[in-house]
């Protein structure tokens, strides 16, 4: 694909289907931690009464629902997309590996400090940071769902240590993703508008070439192609 | 005209047809083998149910017996009354002999304050 061919194009980078996985699943992360955390902080110490608790974990329950189905939903009906995402997250070559020299410039950029070399080497629909970080997102989600599910419904038949560790890895395993989630993935989703208007925007899910081309040149070059008007 | 001139490339489908088919499969047998246990479990769970079921059962007839069906027949109760100079159900003796139910449904883990 030529450069000079490209320029001022915009390219689908998020099908409806991303966007709506992706909104779903942020709303519901966040009510899901807001509910849990008021609970579980809340009964510790002793600021919440028993109404109230079991109240706000009727809530949580159902947004686990929605959660589970948004995520089920999104493997069944658009296995495609599902499987673009998963590929790209899973190859990781020498690019992806030379991300972490210098963790794509950022503490130079924002901390000066000089950590690796300036140049960042040129990284496909993913970075390495990215693909690291949203692995950890999806295997987060997997399990939440899991053992959230588990936590209510099988609760009888779990023995008393297999119930302890399984809360307290739910609990304590969405804190850490949520502080990922809010001190990494959102600041750094906010540096590029193109992107975060692209997946948040209603209506097409398209970015810039210039902002492709920035973020993700070998994206650009090896799996963007023009569409066919049909 | 679309919004965009560009979109990327498909990839392979995760899996196949037989693919599809395998796990497809793998998931009914993880299904019935779980359920089959949970079933088990669930069964002997029930036994244990009964069990305490007829052990409640068997205390009340021996309580029955010994004319102890109610608190207020109590002896130790009725101390409590007389040391404390109060009455059954009355203000300051209610406070103390009684609790208030709280559905804690869906708090399992949380050890909840029960209020006096």
């Amino acid at each position: 694909m030529s450069n000079a061919e490209m320029q001022g194009a915009r390219i689908l980078r998020f099908h409806t289907s991303d966007k709506v996985f992706h909104s779903i699943n942020a709303i519901c992360w966040y009510a899901l931690f807001f509910t849990g955390a008021i609970v579980y902080f809340g009964n510790m110490m002793g600021k919440i009464s028993d109404e109230t608790a079991n109240l706000l974990m009727v809530w949580h329950i159902w947004l686990g629902g929605l959660f589970t189905l948004n995520f089920i939903g999104y493997v069944l009906f658009a296995p495609e997309r599902f499987a673009v995402t998963m590929k790209n997250l899973l190859e990781w070559d020498k690019n992806t590996i030379l991300w972490f020299r210098n963790f794509g410039g950022y503490p130079r950029r924002f901390f000066k400090i000089p950590f690796g070399p300036v140049e960042v080497p040129p990284q496909g629909r993913y970075n390495g940071g990215q693909k690291m970080s949203y692995l950890i997102f999806i295997a987060a989600v997997v399990y939440l769902i899991v053992t959230g599910w588990l936590l209510w419904m099988g609760a009888p038949l779990l023995g008393k240590t297999v119930f302890y560790w399984l809360f307290m890895t739910h609990v304590w395993g969405s804190f850490i993703v949520t502080a990922m989630v809010t001190c990494a993935h959102i600041p750094l989703a906010l540096l590029s508008m193109e992107h975060f208007k692209g997946i948040w925007r209603i209506g097409s899910g398209d970015i810039s070439y210039e902002a492709a081309e920035h973020h993700a040149p070998t994206w650009v070059q090896r799996d963007v192609i023009k569409v066919v008007e049909k | 005209m679309s919004k965009y001139q560009y979109t990327e490339r498909d990839v392979p489908a995760l899996l196949g047809r037989r693919g599809f088919l395998k796990v497809i499969g793998l998931c009914a047998v993880a299904v019935v083998a779980a359920g089959a246990a949970i079933t088990k479990l669930i069964t002997s769970r029930n036994k244990v149910i009964l069990d305490r079921q007829a052990g409640l059962y068997a205390d009340d007839k021996r309580l029955q017996k010994m004319k102890l069906t109610s608190s207020h027949e109590n002896d130790v109760c009725w101390q409590v009354y007389k040391d404390m100079n109060g009455k059954p159900v009355e203000g300051e003796m209610y406070k103390l002999n009684h609790t208030h139910y709280t559905p804690r449904s869906q708090l399992a883990m949380t050890e909840a304050e029960h209020h006096v």
